[in-house]
Parts: structure tokens; sequence; C-alpha cells
């Protein structure tokens, strides 16, 4: 077994309860609802403030909490089933990480000024389908790296989710909301699904003191 | 180094490491931080006992740690590759290495 091979069936362990999933889910779930809504509240309103301040506070609770949270499940559901794993340190690229996020800022500035625009209507089709083929090929290289086959499911459901959403036209603002809402949907779905199969099919193990 | 100087370098290689249950082993822990008995056990194929004694020996020759603790409410016992244990697993691979290298010339 190689190195990687090792590191891989490692992923795929930490992604076969699906925990990750559903926390994932709900986290997009909620941005792209609490967005959506905040599209629709007027403009300098109390409820357009107080929204506006939940998603940022859910936001930073999220990136606080999230992982605390899925080590406290696991720690309860998959560690006594399928034992437990941790990954060596990552060693940050700050030049890449820097660069991507640079990016990210160009990419939601011109988007931002794209919403304003008259044809906003008619961009709004293709951002969705953009979102869509972007996160396929995420989960279409997580799937073929630790060979989780419902990672390709995700991928095909990506893409599904970005046409149908461009197809109805809603704009930049609220087809991305609509888009981050729908895959969050999905993945609390297919975590879901995940977890009830990984519960089945594996019992808690009472190692009763014997081994070491 | 030749050929021959290579293949027999086959003869130094470190038999604590090339046991295939314990060559897993390490294999399975030079990849991760660390990883407990119950996910070794179930990666490895091996019976409790043989598993526990593998481990015991590479705990041993200080090539593991061990740690007893607990997650929750599960008591665990982790394993982790140490220095020694880093260094001896990518001496043992560089030799392996070399002598396939040379079965293939």
């Amino acid at each position: 077994m190689s190195t990687e091979n090792a590191l891989n069936r490692a992923y795929a362990h930490w992604l076969k309860d699906g925990l990750i999933e559903i926390g994932a889910g709900i986290l997009l779930a909620v941005v792209g609802s609490l967005r959506a809504i905040i599209h629709f509240a007027e403009d300098k309103s109390a409820a357009y403030y107080w929204l506006s301040a939940g998603l940022l506070v859910f936001m930073l609770a999220a990136a606080w909490g999230g992982g605390r949270v899925v080590k406290f499940l696991k720690a309860h559901i998959t560690y006594p089933r399928t034992g437990f794993t941790a990954f060596k340190p990552r060693k940050y690229n700050y030049k890449k990480i820097l660069l991507l996020l640079l990016l990210s800022g160009i990419l939601g500035g011109l988007l931002g000024i794209l919403s304003t625009r008259p044809d906003e209507q008619w961009i709004g089709i293709f951002v969705p389908i953009g979102q869509g083929i972007a996160a396929a090929v995420i989960f279409t290289y997580a799937a073929h790296r630790v060979a989780v086959k419902r990672l390709y499911y995700l991928a095909a459901f990506s893409i599904g989710i970005g046409l149908v959403i461009g197809a109805l036209g809603l704009g930049i603002v609220l087809g991305i909301s609509f888009f981050y809402l729908c895959l969050g949907l999905t993945l609390i779905a297919t975590g879901s699904a995940a977890l009830v199969q990984y519960l089945r099919s594996h019992e808690p193990v009472d190692l009763n003191g014997e081994g070491l | 180094m030749n050929d021959t100087a290579t293949l027999q370098s086959m003869l130094a290689v470190d038999r604590l490491i090339h046991e295939p249950a314990r060559l897993i082993i390490l294999s399975i822990l030079s990849a991760l931080e660390s990883a407990d008995f119950l996910y070794l056990l179930r990666e490895t194929g091996l019976r409790k006992g043989n598993l526990s004694s593998h481990l015991t020996r590479l705990e041993q020759a200080d090539y593991i740690s061990i740690e007893k603790t607990y997650r929750g409410k599960t008591p665990m016992t982790i394993c982790q590759l140490t220095p020694t244990g880093q260094a001896a697993f990518e001496t043992y691979r560089q030799q392996l290495k070399d002598v396939v290298e040379t079965l293939y010339r």
C-alpha cells in the first residue's frame, strides 16, 4: 500500500459517514436562503440590517464552531464504529491562498458590478451554470481521488442544479443564492442517506479491553 | 553501488519492518498523523491479538508511540509513527526501491 493510497483511504473513511456533507449542506442552505431573503428585504429597512448581521454572525459561527460540531459527532458516531484517524497538519502555500483570495475578491466585485447592469437578468443565466460546473469539477476531483461513488452523483447534480437555476433566469444575486440553497439541500439529502447506510452497516465495536 | 552490492543490501533490510503485517501498519501510519487501534484493525484485516502483538513489537523498537486516551466517552488506543520509525521506514523503502530497480534493469 503506497502512502498516497493510505492517505486517500483515510480521506474516504473521513467521508464515509456523510457528516461532512450534512455539515457543508446546512452551511450552504442557510447562507443561500438568508441571502435570498435579504435580496427581497427592502433596502435600509430594519429587517435588511438584521438579516445581513445574522448572515455574518452565522458565517463566523460556522467558521469557528463547524469543525468542532463535526468532530463531536464523529467522536460519538464514527470513532466507536470504524475508528479514528488524524491527518498530518497541512503545509499551507500562502502565495496560493493569497492569489485565491484575490481572485475571489475580483470575481465577487465583478459580479457585484454586473448585478447592477440593466442586462443583469441575461448574465444571471450563466452565473449559476458556471457555479454548477465549478462545483462539479471539485466533486469529480474528490470522487476520483478518494473513490467515493456518490461524489460523482453530486457532480452531476451540481451541473443539473446550475442548468435549472440558470434557465429560470433569476438574476445574479438570486441565482447564486438559490444555487447555494439547492446544492446545500442536495448535500444534506445525500449526506443523510450515507449516514443512514453507514449506521445500518456498522455497529459500534466493543474492543472489550482486548488488543493492547 | 553496483548491482551485486545493491542486491546484497537486501540482506540488511530491517526485518522488523519487512514483516508484511508490520509493513502495512507502518504504511498506514506514515500517511497519517495518527490512527487508533480500531481503524488499523479494519484497514489491515488482522485479528485483534495479532495486531496487538505487532503494535507492541513496533512500540518496543520505538518505531511507534501508543497512547491510551478518550474521544468523548470512547476509549481509544492512538498509534503514531515516531521520528525513529519514520526514518527507519524511509530507509527501508529506499532499500527496497533500489533492489527492485536492480531486478528490473
